[in-house]
C-alpha cells in the first residue's frame, strides 16, 4: 500500500496510507487530510496540489479528464480527487493545515473612545488587502506604535464586522500602550496586528442557557460573542451577562449593554458594582447575582476577567454542578506595564 | 509580512450611518434590505396555477415558486452550478423537481437537494449539495413564503399566524373596539382576500412608517374616496395620553403594536390658528391601525363596515418594495361574495387601494431621495407625532428575527449594471417578478451590427 506524506503551507505533515484504487482525496479526508476540495470531478481545482520532482505518486484514474494544462502536469501538479495512489512519495499543499492560522496584518486606527472611566474602545479597520479571520472570543496581538513590545486584546467586535475590529482596554497610569492611547493616538495611525489566538468562542449552543461573567475589559471577548449569537439564524438560548466593575464610572459602556439587552428578548443583563451602586446596579462582583443554589445544571458559562474573579467563579460553578468540560475560561493576562 | 506602506480600504459603497452615533433601534437602521426568517406574501394563488413557475425577490432573496400536484414549493431561484435563475426559463421534467435550464442540475422540489444532472447523471456533486427551501403556506387566496436564512433551522420555523395581525373577537377584550365589529383574519373560515401588488420605488421602512403614520392625515383631504363620502377628516391627530400605543410581544403571538385611535388617547386636531384653517363638522371615517413584524399593517373597518385592510412592504431591495394591500371580509355565502367582489372591482380597488393609497405612494417616494443613503436616520427632525415610528422601530429591533444582508446575486444589488441599464433603457423598471425569456432564439438587441450587404 503506498504510503504518501501530504506537506501543508504552516509545516504540518500527514501520512496516508493510500489504497490504489480508489480516489486519492476520498481515502486522505478519511484519514483527517484537510485537503480543499469541491467537485470531485477533476474541474475546480481545489484540491490540486504538487508532487516532490522525483516522484510522481499519484496517477489519473483511468477514464477521467483534469483541468491541469499539459505545462502544469509537466510541473508536477496533480488534482487529489481523480488520481489515485501508485507509489510512495510526498504531495505539496500551498495553503495552511489550520483554516485560521495566525497571521501577521496592518490596520487604520479609526477612533478611541472613552468607555468608562478607566477604559476605552480602540476601533481599527484593516488595510487594503491585509485580512484576519477569527472567532469571536479570540484575541489579537498589538504592536505598541513606537516600540517592538506587544500586548494582547480580544476583539469586542464579531467577525461579521470585519475589516473593522475593536478592543476594550483598560487604562493605566503608566504604561506603554496606555500612554499611546492617551496621549499619541490619532486616527489613520498604523497598527500591526497578529492573531488569532485563543479557544475561547461560543459552543454555538442554542438550547442550553448561557452564563457570561465578566469582570472590567473581560467584557470585551463576552461582547464579541454576544454579537455572533445575535446574529444567528433561528431561535436564541436564555443568556446571562453579569458584568462587574468596581465602580458605577468604571462600567464599560453601560449604555450600549441596555441596548443589546433590549435587542437580545433572551438576554438579562446584570451590571455589577463593588461600591457606589445605583438603582439599576448590583451591589458586589460579577457572581453575586448568580443563584448557584437554583443554577440550571445544563448551563454553559463563560468568564473573563482577573484571576481571582475566575477561580472564584470556577469553583463555584462546578460545586452548583455544572460540568467542568461546561466552564470556558480566559484568564486575563495582565503584562503590569500594560 | 510586507513592510509596503499600507493603504486604506477604498470606501465601501452602502450607507452611511455605519460611522455614525448608534441609534437606540440601530438593528432596524441596519435593516437596509429587511427582516429575513418571517413570513411574507409572494404570490395571490391564483397567479401560481397548476405547473406554473415563478420567480421574486424578497430581502434580496431570490426565490422561486412551483406549483404541483397542487401544492405551491419554494427554492432559491439561483442554481448552485453558475448561478442562473431557474425561474427565467422553467424547466420541469416531472412533478418532484424543478431543473435548471442552462446545464439541467435538477433539484428535488421537497427537500432542495441536487437530484441529478440532465446530461451528467453520475457526477459525484449530486446528492451532496442542494438548493434552500422556503416553507410555504397558502391563507385565504394568499401565498406566504417563509423567507429565510440558509442557515435558519426548519424546526425553529414559526406558524403563519406570529407574523399576522391579532386575530379578532379573541383579542376584543384586551383591544375593544366599540364603534366597530370584530375585523376578519386572513386565517378565519369563510374569508375572503382580495386585493393588488405593486412594486413602488421606496424602502420598505419608508412605506411601512407612512401606513401608519397618523400625522399624514393631512394628504389624504382630497381624496377621491373622502369626497364622495362626504368625510371631513381632522387636519391631524396627536397623541394625547402615555396610553396611546400598546405593544404586544406574547412570546408564541405576533409582535406589533396597537394604536388606540378613536378614544381619547389620540386627539384629532380641528384648528390652526397660525393659518386661520379651521374643519367644521368632523366627519371622519373610524378606523383602527396596529403593525406588527416584519411590517404587516391592518386597518380595522377600513374602507367600510365589516371589511379590514392588510398591507405588507416587502422589501425586494434596499430601494424597492411589493406593496400588497388586501381587502379581507367574511363570505360564508357564494351571493356574499359576489357582491364583495362587485364592490372590490367598482369602489374599493378605484377608489381606496388605488386612489387614497396612491396617494400614500407619492409621499414615501417624496421621501426615498432623503433617506437613500442611511443618512436620513440621522437628520431626520422628528414631532410628538412620530411617536408611533418610534416605538415601531424600537420593537423591530427587538423582535425580528434576522436581519437580512444582500447575498451575492441579488438583483438591485449593483445600482448601474449593465443588465439593469439595457432593461431601463428598453422600459423595464426594476420590479418584483422575474424577466422570463420568452424566445431563446431572439436576443432583443436594438444595437445589432449587420455584415457589409
Amino acid at each position: 500500500m503506498p504510503l504518501i506524506t501530504c506537506h501543508f503551507s504552516d509545516g504540518a505533515s500527514f501520512e496516508v496510507n493510500a489504497l490504489g484504487g480508489r480516489s486519492f482525496l476520498e481515502v486522505a479526508l478519511e484519514q483527517g487530510v484537510p485537503i480543499r476540495n469541491q467537485c470531485r470531478s477533476g474541474t475546480c481545482l481545489s484540491c490540486i496540489c504538487l508532487g516532490a520532482a522525483d516522484s510522481e505518486p499519484l496517477t489519473v484514474q483511468a477514464g477521467r479528464a483534469t483541468s491541469l494544462m499539459p505545462t502544469e502536469r509537466d510541473e508536477g501538479k496533480m488534482l487529489c480527487c481523480v488520481s489515485e495512489a501508485t507509489s510512495d512519495g510526498a504531495l505539496y499543499f500551498d495553503y495552511s493545515s489550520e483554516e485560521t492560522g495566525p497571521s501577521e496584518v496592518q490596520a487604520f486606527v479609526d477612533s478611541v473612545e472613552w468607555i468608562a472611566s478607566d477604559a476605552v474602545k480602540l476601533t481599527v479597520e484593516l488595510a487594503d488587502g491585509h485580512w484576519l479571520d477569527f472567532r469571536a472570543g479570540q484575541y489579537v496581538e498589538v504592536t505598541i506604535p513606537g516600540s517592538d513590545e506587544v500586548r494582547s486584546y480580544s476583539m469586542c467586535t464579531a467577525p461579521a464586522e470585519l475589516p473593522k475590529l475593536a478592543f476594550m482596554i483598560r487604562m493605566l497610569d503608566s504604561g506603554l500602550m496606555s500612554e499611546y492611547l492617551r496621549d499619541s493616538a490619532k486616527p489613520d495611525d498604523v497598527l500591526r496586528l497578529r492573531g488569532p489566538y485563543g479557544d475561547f468562542s461560543w459552543t454555538g449552543s442554542r438550547s442550553r442557557p448561557q452564563l457570561f461573567i465578566a469582570g472590567g475589559t473581560g467584557l470585551s471577548p463576552i461582547c464579541s460573542i454576544l454579537q455572533e449569537i445575535r446574529a444567528t439564524s433561528g431561535s436564541k438560548p436564555p443568556l446571562t451577562l453579569n458584568l462587574g466593575c468596581a465602580s458605577p464610572e468604571a462600567l464599560l459602556d453601560p449604555m450600549f449593554l441596555r441596548r443589546l439587552e433590549s435587542w437580545m428578548p433572551t438576554l438579562r443583563l446584570n451590571l455589577c458594582v463593588e461600591t457606589g451602586a445605583q438603582q439599576d446596579h448590583v451591589s458586589g462582583n460579577a457572581l453575586k447575582p448568580v443563584d448557584f443554589d437554583s443554577l440550571e445544571p445544563d448551563t454553559e458559562a463563560y468568564v473573563c476577567g482577573p484571576e481571582g474573579l475566575i477561580d472564584a467563579a470556577v469553583e463555584r460553578l462546578l460545586s452548583a454542578g455544572v460540568a467542568p468540560d461546561s466552564i470556558h475560561y480566559e484568564r486575563f493576562v495582565a503584562s503590569g506595564t500594560a | 509580512m510586507s513592510d509596503e506602506q499600507p493603504v486604506r480600504r477604498r470606501a465601501q459603497s452602502g450607507t452611511a450611518n455605519t460611522d455614525a452615533v448608534q441609534k437606540e433601534y440601530q438593528p432596524y437602521v441596519d435593516a437596509d434590505w429587511g427582516f429575513v426568517n418571517h413570513w411574507y406574501p409572494a404570490l395571490f394563488s391564483n397567479e401560481l396555477a397548476e405547473g406554473e413557475v415563478e420567480g421574486i425577490q424578497i430581502a434580496g432573496i431570490q426565490i422561486v415558486l412551483r406549483r404541483a400536484k397542487g401544492k405551491v414549493y419554494a427554492l432559491k431561484d439561483q442554481c448552485i452550478h453558475r448561478g442562473v435563475r431557474l425561474s427565467a426559463k422553467p424547466m420541469c421534467f416531472n412533478k418532484e423537481t424543478i431543473s435548471c435550464w442552462y446545464h439541467g442540475f435538477t433539484f428535488n422540489l421537497e427537500s432542495g437537494n441536487l437530484d441529478t444532472i440532465v446530461g451528467n447523471p453520475d457526477d459525484p456533486l449530486i446528492g451532496n449539495t442542494g438548493l434552500t427551501t422556503y416553507p410555504v403556506q397558502e391563507a385565504a387566496g394568499l401565498i406566504f413564503v417563509f423567507v429565510r436564512a440558509d442557515d435558519f433551522p426548519d424546526e425553529d420555523v414559526p406558524p403563519l399566524s406570529q407574523d399576522l395581525p391579532l386575530r379578532f373577537p379573541e383579542n376584543s377584550e384586551r383591544f375593544p373596539h366599540p364603534l366597530w365589529p370584530a375585523a376578519p383574519s386572513l386565517l378565519d373560515d369563510n374569508v375572503v382576500a382580495l386585493g393588488i401588488h405593486r412594486t413602488g420605488e421606496a424602502n420598505w421602512r419608508i412605506a411601512c412608517e407612512n401606513g401608519f403614520d397618523n400625522a399624514h392625515i393631512l394628504v389624504h383631504k382630497d381624496n377621491t374616496i373622502v369626497q364622495s363620502n362626504n368625510w371631513v377628516l381632522p387636519l391631524g391627530i396627536r397623541p394625547a395620553s402615555e396610553d396611546c400605543i400598546t405593544i404586544f410581544d406574547e412570546a408564541d403571538g405576533p409582535k406589533g403594536m396597537m394604536q388606540w385611535l378613536f378614544t381619547d388617547r389620540w386627539e384629532p386636531i380641528l384648528e390652526n390658528k397660525a393659518l386661520d384653517v379651521k374643519v367644521e363638522g368632523l366627519n371622519s371615517r373610524l378606523y383602527r391601525t396596529s403593525v406588527i413584524l416584519p411590517g404587516v399593517l391592518l386597518v380595522e373597518n377600513w374602507p367600510e363596515e365589516g371589511v379590514a385592510q392588510y398591507e405588507w412592504y416587502v422589501p425586494i431591495t434596499d430601494d424597492t418594495y411589493e406593496y400588497w394591500e388586501v381587502l379581507v371580509k367574511h363570505c360564508p355565502t357564494e351571493e356574499d361574495r359576489e357582491q364583495f367582489s362587485y364592490r372590490f372591482d367598482t369602489v374599493y380597488q378605484p377608489l381606496a387601494l388605488r386612489g387614497f393609497n396612491d396617494c400614500d405612494m407619492h409621499a414615501r417616494e417624496a421621501m426615498q431621495d432623503f433617506y437613500a443613503d442611511g443618512s436620513g436616520w440621522q437628520r431626520e427632525q422628528l414631532v410628538e407625532t412620530d411617536v408611533s415610528a418610534i416605538m415601531w422601530r424600537k420593537l423591530a429591533s427587538r423582535h425580528h428575527r434576522g436581519i437580512a444582508s444582500p447575498p451575492p446575486g441579488a438583483q438591485g444589488r449593483d445600482k448601474a449594471s449593465s443588465i439593469r441599464l439595457r432593461n431601463v433603457s428598453e422600459g423595464k423598471s426594476p420590479g418584483y417578478l422575474v424577466e422570463k425569456i420568452d424566445d431563446l432564439n431572439n436576443f432583443n438587441r436594438t444595437s445589432v451590427r449587420q455584415r457589409n450587404k
